[in-house]
């Protein structure tokens, strides 16, 4: 059985340490007093902010595989990628490997890292939330270690570093898109806390279920 | 306060006693610190150290280039980018290619030798070392997907073409290793000797 008084505790996740973490207030945070991991921190309005950064982080994605990439000419030959073009090469030259894992990469767990924050940020927005809410922020954690996204975009630039020299080259559409899409992301991320969010979710669903068990109990003594 | 006697729920983190099997909120089961994850850990980065050779002498990069087929290991092509003037994308190449991985390595093996052969190594400094190796790691996949997206971008035919070598995949398999190994060490467990 869990503990009562323990509900507003942590055991810190590095050094297993219990630490009573109190109702933050905006802006603050609690750190583990011996190891020194920042253990949760409240921001301001995280919900929304992550919520609404999320929802823009998807319409960026969405819109980055859409269009035109990059460009490149050289020597009067002219060749434009979109971003999914850069892994469907590889597949045609039989690299399907490598080319699994850069969808995997690029848009793969990006997507469902998205679309994985914006149902459950919108679920404790809406009060929907449930016992398995609480799966879903797991995977989300799961997702958010895999991820490399931004790596990758900090590799599109060095690779455009690279061949800057050897061909000219011009940004599209699809290119900035996909920065943005990194740039709010690391938004979202930055207002994500896991234990406010496992702390919310527990809260809610046993407001929920209080008067449906103060009902049950009422109905059973009076038949 | 000791949390010796508590279990918290690794997925909505509320905490239980220790003689709970299950979470009593999200029903999930209540693990304990297993000594299994020291052998999967060594299993990982063994794993890991043996694809750090082909990873390092195979090459990473074919170029093909008005006829002329040029390949370049992960060195060869930090070598040729200094060359060139490009002192910046060098030292990233260099940093995030050779330098971490090495480092990181002999991190994840002092965690590992340290817990195995119990030698007494200041918690704080093996938890330091742990937070380190795990948020730095992933960044070596940078040049793997460098090449990836250049092998992608880049086919104009004979004028200029790039093809990854068979060193990209040996690469990225060698970091996803060394994540999942550090990713199975355990942090809490350098404290248990510290309480004692």
């Amino acid at each position: 059985m869990h503990i009562d008084s323990l509900n507003n505790s942590v055991i810190c996740h590095q050094c297993g340490l219990l630490v009573d973490v109190p109702l933050l207030q905006d802006g603050s945070s609690a750190n583990c007093p011996r190891c020194a991991k920042v253990l949760t921190k409240r921001h301001r309005n995280a919900t929304d902010h992550v919520l609404y950064f999320s929802i823009s982080a998807l319409l960026c994605l969405l819109y980055s595989v859409g269009f035109g990439f990059l460009e490149m000419s050289v020597q009067g030959q002219v060749r434009q990628i979109t971003l999914m073009e850069s892994v469907t090469t590889l597949f045609s030259l039989q690299e399907m490997a490598l080319g699994t894992l850069m969808t995997v990469i690029i848009v793969g767990l990006p997507a469902i890292y998205v679309s994985l924050l914006i149902y459950l940020v919108g679920s404790i927005k809406l009060k929907r939330v449930s016992r398995h809410s609480i799966d879903i922020l797991t995977v989300v954690g799961y997702v958010r270690f895999w991820n490399m996204c931004e790596i990758f975009f900090l590799g599109i630039l060095v690779s455009m570093v690279k061949i800057a020299g050897l061909a000219h080259i011009e940004i599209g559409e699809s290119f900035w898109a996909y920065a943005f899409f990194n740039f709010f992301l690391f938004a979202a991320i930055m207002h994500f806390d896991k234990v406010q969010l496992a702390r919310a979710i527990r809260e809610l669903t046993w407001e929920r279920e209080r008067p449906r068990q103060d009902s049950t109990n009422e109905a059973s003594r009076v038949g | 306060m000791s949390a010796k006697h508590l279990l918290s729920c690794h997925h909505c983190m509320l905490i239980h006693d220790e003689n709970s099997l299950h979470c009593s909120f999200c029903h999930a089961t209540l693990h304990r610190p297993e000594p299994l994850n020291l052998q999967r850990s060594w299993v990982f980065l063994l794993t890991a150290l043996l694809l750090y050779f082909p990873a390092n002498l195979l090459p990473i990069m074919i170029t093909n280039s008005l006829g002329t087929r040029t390949s370049n290991t992960i060195a060869g092509g930090v070598m040729l980018l200094w060359d060139h003037g490009s002192y910046f994308i060098a030292s990233i190449i260099f940093i995030a290619s050779l330098l971490v991985p090495i480092a990181k390595f002999i991190a994840l093996f002092a965690l590992c030798l340290s817990e195995t052969f119990d030698l007494r190594l200041d918690a704080y400094n093996k938890t330091t070392i742990y937070r380190m190796t795990e948020y730095v790691g992933r960044w070596s996949m940078i040049d793997v997907f460098v090449v990836a997206f250049l092998a992608g971008f880049i086919q104009m035919g004979e004028i200029m073409s790039i093809y990854p070598g068979p060193a990209a995949l040996a690469f990225a398999a060698m970091v996803i290793f060394t994540m999942l190994a550090a990713n199975s060490i355990n942090p809490k467990q350098f404290w248990d000797k510290h309480d004692e």
